[in-house]
């Protein structure tokens, strides 16, 4: 049974009335990660009354994202992101429908996802991530908000928007390097006016109402409180299809046990001063910083599984050898650590 | 001699030490002032964006000295 009095504050505005109010009812968002942006997004979403919302994490409670994850508290350390989020946001408002989804949005995974739904949100903290949801949108032909942080200084736009510009007609070329909060810090504050602003960009989509950012990234610096403004256009000569989507996200992976018993080289490409040193057999040490200019030194016609510490830059260097016309190449599911525990058996 | 101004945000600020800065050099192009920007600061310029008078350019873009420059990049966090 529906609470009209629920929404009357909003309905009463002329811009959304219950015209608008029955289109965020109907609408379908999806949410891709509940960290600091979801978290400060999710909520506003919710008692809004968008209709459907999905939420993407795949990542556990930490203590240390209590500070500015405020969905979660103490009780909820190393409990499902998703799961916890979704279960508290039904209680702001349990006339609307919450799909959980506690995994990681991956290359076989994002289509499928995000082709149930009207709009995305990239909420999440990875510079990856941010170009496998710009792809997958551009081929699943749907709008996203993305923000992002830096310290005190906040990014926003809307990307493929009514055939707008997109991520990769900003910033043609992942820049893995880019520092995350967890490096660099990042306050409470700075997340939720982030998180706040995509979610006023969601539903101004919705009711199509305003300007949408659409072609103008804002920056935000919230210790000098200067909002700069920059436009961009849309560069045709970028062209996403199912065949770069394919070679750019989906990667092949393989468990220890099958690449052991098929005979792969395995390659670890982590800094030789980084712990565990592993040992086994058919190993190849070949650090990150090094592996585009030694590629003489591994054999092409050997199958190869790469694994580094945390699955980053085991991935990046799968791109590498896939560029470099390694035909049999396969990241291995488990890292550094959980080799360590596998070969020490 | 007007000089060229230039604004750093997010982690380029970090590595130039600087919000903003005004340079006595003269650049000719976009891909001037990027070749520039990666010898000095040791900036990666394939992820470095340049934006003039608020409007992101091309690497062919003349600058002149009255223009408005920022140098842009992405942001990880969230």
């Amino acid at each position: 049974m529906k609470n009209e009095e629920r929404y009357t504050r909003q309905t009463t505005l002329k811009e959304v009335g219950q015209a608008g109010q029955t289109k965020l009812e109907q609408a379908k968002v999806l949410v891709i990660g509940a960290g600091g942006l979801g978290c400060a997004l999710l909520p506003y979403l919710v008692t809004a009354g968008v209709g459907t919302i999905g939420i993407v994490d795949g990542d556990l409670v930490t203590i240390s994202n209590l500070h500015r994850q405020v969905l979660f508290s103490n009780q909820d350390v190393e409990k499902q992101k998703a799961t916890i989020a979704s279960q508290k946001l039904r209680k702001l408002n349990p006339e609307i429908q919450i799909e959980t989804y506690p995994f990681y949005l991956n290359g076989n995974n994002a289509l499928d996802l995000i082709k149930k739904y009207d709009l995305v949100v990239d909420a999440t903290d990875r510079i990856s991530a941010r170009y496998l949801i710009n792809d997958a949108c551009v081929l699943a032909d749907k709008p996203f908000v993305h923000s992002s942080i830096y310290k005190f200084q906040l990014q926003l736009s809307v990307f493929n928007y009514k055939d707008g510009p997109t991520y990769r007609c900003l910033y043609p070329q992942p820049d893995e390097n880019a520092k995350s909060c967890a490096e660099v810090g990042v306050m409470g504050t700075t997340v939720a006016l982030a998180g706040s602003l995509q979610a006023n960009e969601v539903i101004k989509m919705i009711l199509e109402i305003g300007k949408v950012r659409s072609g103008e990234l804002l920056i935000f610096d919230l210790l000098s409180n200067e909002q700069s403004t920059f436009s961009f256009k849309k560069n045709s000569s970028l062209k996403i299809t199912q065949e770069t989507f394919q070679k750019e996200h989906i990667i092949s992976k393989v468990s220890y046990a099958y690449a052991e018993m098929n005979d792969h080289l395995l390659i670890d490409v982590r800094e030789t001063s980084e712990l565990p040193i592993l040992k086994a057999n058919h190993l190849l040490q070949m650090p990150m910083s090094v592996l585009e200019s030694s590629l003489e030194l591994i054999p092409m016609q050997r199958r190869i599984s790469l694994f580094c510490q945390s699955g980053e830059r085991s991935l990046k260097a799968y791109k590498t050898l896939k560029s470099h016309q390694f035909k049999d190449v396969y990241c291995l599911e488990e890292n550094a650590p959980q080799l360590e525990k596998i070969l020490s058996e | 001699m007007e000089k060229i101004n230039i604004k750093y945000f997010g982690e380029v600020a970090e590595k130039t030490g600087k919000t903003m800065e005004e340079l006595d050099e003269s650049f000719n192009t976009v891909q001037d002032l990027t070749e520039y920007l990666k010898s000095t600061y040791n900036l990666n310029g394939d992820a470095i964006k340049i934006a003039i008078n608020r409007e992101l350019a091309s690497n062919d873009q003349p600058l002149n000295r009255t223009d408005e420059i920022a140098v842009l990049s992405p942001f990880a966090g969230g």
